[in-house]
């Protein structure tokens, strides 16, 4: 008995080093692809000419897709800040799913709106539209709202795919904060380019206590929110480090629904969103980068580094689980309906190096860290804890966490800092002490309980959630 | 230390290693860490020195601008001296200077130039265009642009087929803006395609050029499709419409693109007389060239030409046929209406891609 | 006595250049950054000659010229801005503008409509 628990342990030992070593090569590589393409993007827009964008009359024009579900309260605030944003043509199409409070009326009525008549053409798979809304007021005329039968998110931004009339189209949840000049930074990577680009993503931060006036952040502030804290140090992790790196490598996968622009015809081409997973936004560019792919076409995706949106993201446990189980899920989901593509050498960086860690990285990392601790309970019971050899164990893990936030703060100062006071680098210093012991469990087990869901065929979750669209649960996954 | 080594050596090697590891990962964090509160301190410490020389700047420029008993050269020479020591500095100056040109103009612009060259910021950015790196060439390119400075040729010259698209840009506008009567004879040594982005800039420069416009017929015949898509553009923008002829014969350009543009240019131009030729062509182009040449009719032609290209829409192209409706119904209200029509299948390659 | 010239304007660089120039041309300037505190001067003081910006903070430059219009009808207003487009500097002038001056500008153009503006006022009185 004895033997074996030995044997046991060293077993599981080395099977952790391994499985560390791998994620650390694997952040160590990201840092450094990041470092490099966060410098090149400095430098390439060192120049502020935007004045010149705006008086372009050859700028493409953009559909700006806002979907809003039970918005009543801020629907009105969201859309006349939308409707400031810098850009020389663009339309703004909101779509109210079937919304069961009073958002319509409180739009019609407050800008002036009438039912136009027209027709669309169904490109993508939608429910029905109930009407599509112009306004009377000329200071509106690139407003339009849908008004379609409830069906989720994917339907919602689909319908908006087939009543909007431009060919850049930009998704965004209608409770978003953007900067002014969010659509003009957003489709640099579209212009300057030789190659035909699909896609472009931005950056997602964390508007929780920041000082919001007319629909602007004018003073960003650190969240006294334990949770909060913890989420904007994800984000830097995720986004500066994680999705740089990517699209140095162009081997991004997602592109946050809170904020992405979209060439259309791909996007069409492509099927539009998906209804039947709660990842839609990354299962819509994998599918999008897959046909490109098959199709043998040249093509890329960018990715802007600018802080441009800011969202609240949620405060309580009880949100942040829903939200990181139903990543989970679309996580999962997506792989599994692109897994032809995992590990396969014809989709290039995609299938060699993307899929391949969101399946390691992204989907088993919870699930082994789990079976790990579920490992040390049991020899616990059994009384077979060395607790030097814990502490060890515990340090390096510990202190690998610990430099990995640190390094996110370091990329944070690299780019475009943006809380500046030297107190706030103190306190995100011990939020990234605490969120180890006590904000990484807790997401470990949302991942977990996201697993379990699916694999019993939970779908309810997915209800629930759809009536938080755009409301606390916010998507902005690494 | 005594005791460590003692334990150490007892303890397995993989124990050794996550030991090592944490040493490790608490050493460079703590670097790390400190790099970041350096930076940070270092960014504040410039932050200040930037407004200070602000400050400074605005006062020395307003002087020299407006203060006609001021010595300007003497004073140049001293301002560059005291104050412009670093590159940092330097850069300050350039920023500024570049705020005053883009808001005065008249008498001023002069003064500002001359100011340029006495405070030694042309030295300091023409050995940035001499240097390696792109991005300080693109920079010195962009500040001798705006503030319209020369600087010897060949050394733009070697940036317009730049590896970087923004050196190439700068480089483009460059030239545009510091010819007298020949902005675009450039586009002949050009042999990279042109971005979008590269074609907003010039069409901007093209708009407040003050020479002669060129007649931009002559680069429709240019190996880089993107500099004929852009010379369509620039017809049109331009209203040259003694060029309209040669725009005509584009419609049968083999390049797709070419044919889309002007095909699109003709029809902002209001030019029916084409309308034939892309009626005839209308059986063997791409479905988004189709929806151009519909959309000419609908503006230009009649509801007789609408009806010729009929037998060539297939009731499987939904989007074509939905659009034809569309029009038919514009040339002639009384046709039925197509409104409630909402077509409902999906191009063939849904089918392969909806679920897996 | 010296003319008293309220400038509202936000670009730091331009609002030096113009007090520069103004006090070179013997004027009293008085400066803001924002229309909400421009209003506040206009209420406790008397100027001779408003030149304002139409981008401003807080209150947007065609609140204070209506302000303006409304409180001291007597007190000409130039604008000093970036807009090109007709129907803005048109909308400026409906509202009781004097004259419109737009950036880039030239500094001796500027003095030059500021002393006319004044003299202007002073023939009509």
């Amino acid at each position: 008995m004895d033997i074996n628990f030995h044997q046991l342990i060293d077993i599981a030992s080395w099977l952790f080093l391994a499985y560390g070593m791998i994620m650390s090569l694997g952040y160590i590589f990201s840092s450094i692809f990041s470092l490099i393409e966060l410098r090149d993007y400095k430098r390439k827009y060192n120049f502020k000419d935007e004045i010149g964008l705006l008086q372009s009359a050859h700028m493409p024009m953009i559909s700006l897709l806002a979907p809003a579900y039970n918005e009543e309260a801020n629907v009105i605030e969201n859309v006349k800040s939308l409707l400031t944003l810098d850009y020389p043509s663009f339309e703004i199409m909101v779509i109210n799913d079937g919304s069961t409070d009073h958002t319509l009326e409180k739009l019609i009525h407050n800008f002036d709106l009438y039912l136009d008549e027209n027709i669309y053409f169904k490109h993508v798979p939608s429910k029905n539209i109930k009407g599509i809304y112009k306004s009377r007021n000329k200071a509106y005329k690139n407003l339009k709202i849908v008004d379609k039968v409830n069906g989720g998110k994917a339907d919602a931004l689909n319908s908006g795919i087939n009543c909007c009339s431009h060919d850049i189209i930009c998704c965004i949840d209608v409770d978003c904060v953007l900067e002014r000049d969010a659509l003009l930074k957003l489709i640099k990577p579209f212009l300057n380019n030789t190659k035909k680009v699909i896609a472009s993503g931005g950056i997602i931060r964390v508007a929780n206590s920041c000082v919001i006036e007319d629909g602007r952040i004018t003073e960003v502030r650190l969240p006294d929110n334990f949770i909060a804290r913890a989420q904007i140090l994800e984000y830097f992790r995720a986004f500066l480090m994680g999705r740089m790196a990517w699209s140095r490598v162009d081997g991004l996968l997602l592109i946050s629904g809170a904020f992405g622009m979209f060439d259309k015809a791909t996007v069409i081409e492509a099927g539009g969103y998906n209804h039947n997973t709660v990842g839609e936004d990354m299962e819509l560019l994998v599918r999008m980068r897959r046909i490109m792919r098959e199709k043998k076409i040249p093509y890329t995706v960018g990715f802007v580094p600018d802080p441009l949106c800011w969202t609240e993201v949620p405060q309580t446990w009880n949100v942040l689980y829903m939200q990181r189980n139903r990543w989970t899920r679309g996580t999962v989901e997506t792989l599994n309906i692109h897994k032809k593509m995992l590990f396969n050498p014809s989709y290039g960086v995609l299938g060699l190096l993307s899929t391949p860690y969101w399946m390691f990285f992204e989907w088993f990392a919870p699930i082994i860290e789990f079976f790990g601790i579920l490992f040390f309970v049991f020899l616990l019971v059994f009384g077979q804890v060395n607790w030097i050899v814990f502490l060890i164990f515990f340090g390096v893990v510990y202190s690998f966490s610990i430099l990995f936030s640190i390094t996110a703060l370091f990329f944070e100062e690299f780019s475009f800092q943006q809380y500046k006071k030297p107190e706030y680098m103190l306190r995100l210093l011990y939020t990234a002490m605490l969120e180890p012991l006590i904000y990484h469990p807790f997401v470990m087990w949302s991942a977990i309980r996201g697993n379990l869901d699916l694999l019993l065929g939970k779908k309810s979750w997915g209800k629930m959630t759809r009536n938080g669209l755009g409301n606390n649960v916010v998507k902005g996954k690494s | 230390m005594s005791i460590l080594p003692q334990a150490f050596e007892d303890w397995t090697i993989i124990l050794k290693i996550n030991f090592i590891l944490s040493v490790l990962f608490v050493t460079l964090a703590l670097l790390l860490l400190g790099t970041v509160l350096y930076m940070r301190i270092l960014k504040n410490r410039s932050e200040e020195r930037k407004k200070t020389l602000e400050i400074l700047l605005i006062d020395f420029v307003n002087n020299f601008l407006f203060d006609e008993e001021f010595d300007k050269s003497k004073n140049s020479v001293n301002f560059k001296n005291k104050h412009l020591k670093t590159p940092y500095d330097s850069k300050i100056a350039i920023t500024q200077i570049l705020l005053f040109n883009e808001n005065l103009k008249g008498e001023s612009s002069s003064l500002i130039k001359e100011l340029f060259f006495g405070l030694g910021l042309y030295t300091f950015l023409l050995k940035d265009l001499k240097g390696n790196a792109w991005h300080k060439k693109a920079r010195a390119l962009f500040v001798f642009n705006k503030l319209s400075v020369e600087v010897p040729e060949p050394l733009v010259v070697s940036q317009l087929n730049s590896k970087r698209e923004e050196a190439r840009h700068q480089a483009i506008l460059y030239f545009i803006n510091s010819s007298e009567n020949d902005p675009l004879s450039f586009l002949d040594k050009i042999d990279t395609p042109l971005t979008l982005w590269q074609q907003i800039g010039m069409e901007n420069a093209m708009k407040a050029y003050s020479g002669e416009i060129p007649n931009f017929s002559k680069w429709l015949n240019h190996k880089q499709q993107s500099v004929v898509i852009f010379c369509i553009k620039m017809i049109v923008d331009h209203n040259q419409f003694e060029n309209i002829l040669s725009v005509q014969k584009l419609v049968n350009h083999p390049n797709a693109r070419v044919r889309r543009q002007a095909i699109v240019s003709l029809r902002k131009m209001e030019i029916g007389e084409v309308l034939p030729v892309l009626i005839k062509n209308f059986p063997n182009e791409g479905p988004k060239i189709k929806q151009e040449i519909l959309k000419n009719i609908s503006k230009l032609g009649s509801e007789e030409e609408l009806k010729m290209i009929a037998p060539h829409i297939h009731t499987k192209d939904r989007v074509l046929k939905i659009e034809y409706l569309k029009i038919a119904r514009y040339f002639n209200p009384k046709l039925p209406k197509v409104k409630k029509t909402i077509l409902k299948i999906y191009p063939p390659e849904m089918n392969k891609a909806k679920y897996y | 006595m010296k003319k008293k010239i309220l400038v509202i304007e936000d670009n730091p660089m331009v609002i030096k250049s113009l007090e520069f120039k103004l006090n070179k041309e013997g004027y009293d300037v008085y400066l803001t950054a924002d229309g909400r505190e421009a209003m506040d001067k206009l209420k406790t003081e008397t100027f001779d000659l408003v030149l304002t910006d139409l981008m401003l903070p807080f209150v947007s430059g065609s609140q204070l010229i209506a302000f303006i219009k409304g409180e001291h009808p007597q007190v000409p207003i130039i604008v000093l801005s970036t807009a090109t487009q007709e129907d803005i500097i048109t909308d400026a002038f409906t509202m009781g503008v004097d004259d419109f001056i737009t950036k880039p500008f030239s500094p001796n153009e500027l003095a030059l409509r500021v002393k006319r503006t004044l003299g202007k006022i002073k023939n009509s009185n």
